[in-house]
C-alpha cells in the first residue's frame, strides 16, 4: 500500500511536471499546445545522445538538454505560433497537433524505433522505511518537482519580469499598451514550457524506456490532468497530476493493468461530470 | 510636442479615421470630444502604435512614430491609459504599478520617485497596496490605471473616457488629479470623453471628432459655448 503511493506519486510528479509546461504556455497565450509530448519525448533522446551516445555525464546532459529546449521552444514559438497569431485558436491547436507529428517523425529518423534507456543523474541504495522502498531516482523526482515549483513560483511572483509574465498572461492587449515587450514574455513562457517537458522526459526515460511514440499518451495525461485541476490553476494541475499517477498505479494494481491509459480518461470525465469546471477550476483572475 | 497630420485608419475596408490633424503642445491639457463610435478610442491606439494608419503622420517630440513599435512609443514618454480601466485583475495594485514601468530605464531611485508621486495623488492607492486588483471600485480602478500610466515617466499622458461608469463626485476627483497633476509636473494630457462639460473645464483646447473627422476646434471656453457642442455633447 505505502508502496504503491510512492511510486503513484513518482508517476504524478511527472504528469505534472508536463501539465505545468502546458499551462505556463496556455496561461500566456491561451492555446492548447498538444505537442507537449513529443517535447518531453525529444528532451529525453536530447538526453539520451548526450549520455549514451556522446558518453558525457549525465549531470552535463541535463544542462545541455535543458538549455536545447529552450532553443526548441522558442523555434516552436516561432513556427507554430507567430504565423497564426491574431488566427482562430483551433487553426494553432491543430497546428501543434502536426508539429507533434513531425516531431515524432524527426525523432524515429534520427534516433530510431527501437526503446532507449537513459540513466538517472544519481545513484545510490534506496531509502527503506516500514517496508516502503523509495529508489534515489524516485527521491530525485520528488525533488526536482518541489524545486520547480519553488522556483517558478519566485520567478512569477517576486521578479519583476514574473509581474510582466503575469500581466502578459491576464490581458495580452494592456500589456502591449502599458509598453511591456509581450514578444519576450511570451517567449520565455515557451522556452520554459518546452523545459519544463524535457525535464519530465528526463526524468521518464530511466524508468520507462525512451521511444519516439512515447510522448503521445504522455501529452494527452498532461492535458487531462490539466483539466481535473481546473484549466489554468498551477497548483491545481500539480495536485490532479498526483492524484492520477496515484489512480493508475493502484488500478493496475487492484483492477486491471491492461487499462491503464484509459483510467485518465474516466477519471476526467467522473470529475468533469461532478465538478465541471475541475477541482479548482474557478475565478480566472488568478490565472498564473 | 504630439502633431497628427492626416491621419488616415482602417479595419478592413472600412476608414474609421478620415483623415484627421491635431496637436498637443508641451504642458497642454487638450480635449478630444465625440460621440460613440467616432474613433476617439482608434486615434489614441494609433498613435500607441497598437492600430496602424493607411497614411498619414504623427510627429512626437520632431520624430515620426507611426511605425514605430509600441513598447518604443511608450518608452518614450507617451502614456495610454485605456478605455474601461483594464487593470490586471489578477495583480495586486503595487504589480500593476510596476508593470507600468515596463518600458522605462530602470532607475530605482526615479522609480522610488515616481510611486511616491502616484501615492501623493492617490493616497488610496497607498491604503490598498497589497489587494488584488479585482477588489478595487471603480474609481479606485481608475486611479490605478492613470498611476500605472504615470510610472512610464510620460510627458504625455492620453485618457480614454476616465470618467466611464463612475459616479460623479469621484470624476470630479479624478479630474481634479489630472489638472493638479498637470499643474505641478507639466505633464501634457490628451483628454478623450464623450460626456464633456467636465472636460472642456480643464481642457485649454478642444477637438470635436465625428465619424472620424473633426468638425469643431477652438479653445474650451469658447467650443463650451457653441450651441452646436451644447447640443450634442452637454446635455442641451
Ligand atoms: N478592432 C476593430 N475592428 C473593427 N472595427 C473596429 C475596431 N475597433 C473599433 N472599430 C469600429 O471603428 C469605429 C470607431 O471605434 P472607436 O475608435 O472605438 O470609437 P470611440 O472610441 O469614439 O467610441 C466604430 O465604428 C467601431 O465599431
Ligand atoms: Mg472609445
Amino acid at each position: 500500500m505505502g508502496q504503491l503511493i510512492v511510486n503513484g506519486l513518482a508517476l504524478g510528479s511527472i504528469y505534472a511536471l508536463v501539465a505545468l509546461g502546458l499551462l505556463l504556455i496556455f496561461n500566456t497565450v491561451q492555446i492548447v499546445n498538444f505537442a507537449q509530448g513529443q517535447l518531453l519525448m525529444l528532451g529525453a533522446f536530447i538526453g539520451i545522445s548526450c549520455a549514451v551516445t556522446h558518453e558525457l555525464p549525465v549531470a552535463a546532459a541535463w544542462a545541455i538538454t535543458m538549455v536545447a529546449m529552450a532553443l526548441v521552444g522558442i523555434v516552436f514559438m516561432v513556427l507554430v505560433y507567430f504565423p497564426l497569431r491574431g488566427r482562430p485558436a483551433f487553426l494553432v491547436i491543430l497546428t501543434t497537433i502536426a508539429m507533434g507529428i513531425v516531431l515524432e517523425n524527426l525523432a524515429l529518423i534520427i534516433w530510431g524505433p527501437l526503446p532507449v534507456s537513459l540513466p538517472s543523474p544519481i545513484h545510490g541504495p534506496p531509502l527503506r522505511f516500514a517496508g516502503v522502498v523509495i529508489s534515489m531516482h524516485q527521491l530525485f523526482i520528488f525533488c526536482t518537482l518541489a524545486v520547480i515549483l519553488l522556483l517558478q513560483f519566485l520567478l512569477l511572483t517576486k521578479t519583476r519580469f514574473g509581474i510582466l509574465m503575469q500581466a502578459t498572461a491576464q490581458d495580452l492587449h494592456t500589456a502591449r499598451l502599458v509598453g511591456i515587450s509581450v514578444n519576450r514574455t511570451i517567449a520565455v513562457a515557451f522556452a520554459f514550457g518546452a523545459v519544463l517537458s524535457g525535464i519530465a522526459g528526463l526524468l521518464v526515460a530511466p524508468i520507462f524506456l525512451a521511444e519516439p511514440t512515447m510522448g503521445g499518451s504522455l501529452g494527452l495525461k498532461g492535458f487531462v490532468v490539466s483539466v481535473i485541476g481546473g484549466f489554468g490553476n498551477l497548483p491545481g494541475a500539480v495536485i490532479g497530476g498526483l492524484f492520477l499517477g496515484l489512480i493508475e498505479t493502484f488500478g493496475a494494481r487492484y483492477i486491471s493493468s491492461n487499462f491503464r491509459d484509459a483510467y485518465a480518461f474516466i477519471v476526467m470525465i467522473a470529475v468533469l461530470i461532478a465538478w465541471p469546471r475541475g477541482l479548482f477550476g474557478e475565478k480566472s483572475s488568478e490565472k498564473v | 510636442m504630439l502633431k497628427i497630420d492626416n491621419l488616415h485608419v482602417s479595419y478592413g475596408h472600412i476608414e474609421v479615421l478620415k483623415g484627421i490633424s491635431f496637436s498637443v503642445e508641451m504642458g497642454e491639457i487638450v480635449a478630444l470630444i465625440g460621440g460613440n463610435g467616432a474613433g476617439k478610442t482608434t486615434t489614441l491606439s494609433t498613435i500607441s502604435g497598437l492600430v496602424r494608419p493607411t497614411s498619414g503622420t504623427i510627429a512626437w517630440k520632431g520624430e515620426n512614430i507611426q511605425n514605430a513599435a509600441v513598447e518604443a512609443i511608450v518608452g518614450s514618454g507617451l502614456a495610454h491609459c485605456p478605455e474601461g480601466r483594464r487593470i490586471f485583475p489578477g495583480l495586486t495594485v503595487l504589480e500593476n504599478l510596476i508593470t507600468g514601468t515596463a518600458a522605462r530605464p530602470q532607475r530605482k531611485r526615479e522609480v522610488d520617485e515616481d510611486l511616491a508621486l502616484v501615492f501623493d495623488l492617490f493616497p488610496r492607492l497607498k491604503e490598498r497596496l497589497k489587494q488584488g486588483g479585482w477588489s478595487l471600485s471603480g474609481g479606485e480602478q481608475q486611479m490605478l490605471a492613470i498611476g500605472r500610466a504615470l510610472m512610464g515617466r510620460p510627458s504625455l499622458l492620453m485618457l480614454d473616457e476616465p470618467s466611464l461608469g463612475l459616479a460623479p463626485i469621484v470624476i470630479e476627483q479624478v479630474f481634479d488629479r489630472i489638472l493638479e497633476l498637470n499643474k505641478r509636473t507639466g505633464l501634457g494630457v490628451l483628454l478623450v470623453e464623450q460626456n464633456s462639460a467636465m472636460a472642456l473645464e480643464i481642457a485649454s483646447r478642444a477637438f470635436v471628432l465625428e465619424t472620424g473627422v473633426i468638425t469643431l476646434s477652438g479653445p474650451s471656453a469658447v467650443l463650451a459655448d457653441d450651441p452646436r457642442i451644447r447640443e450634442a455633447y452637454l446635455g442641451g
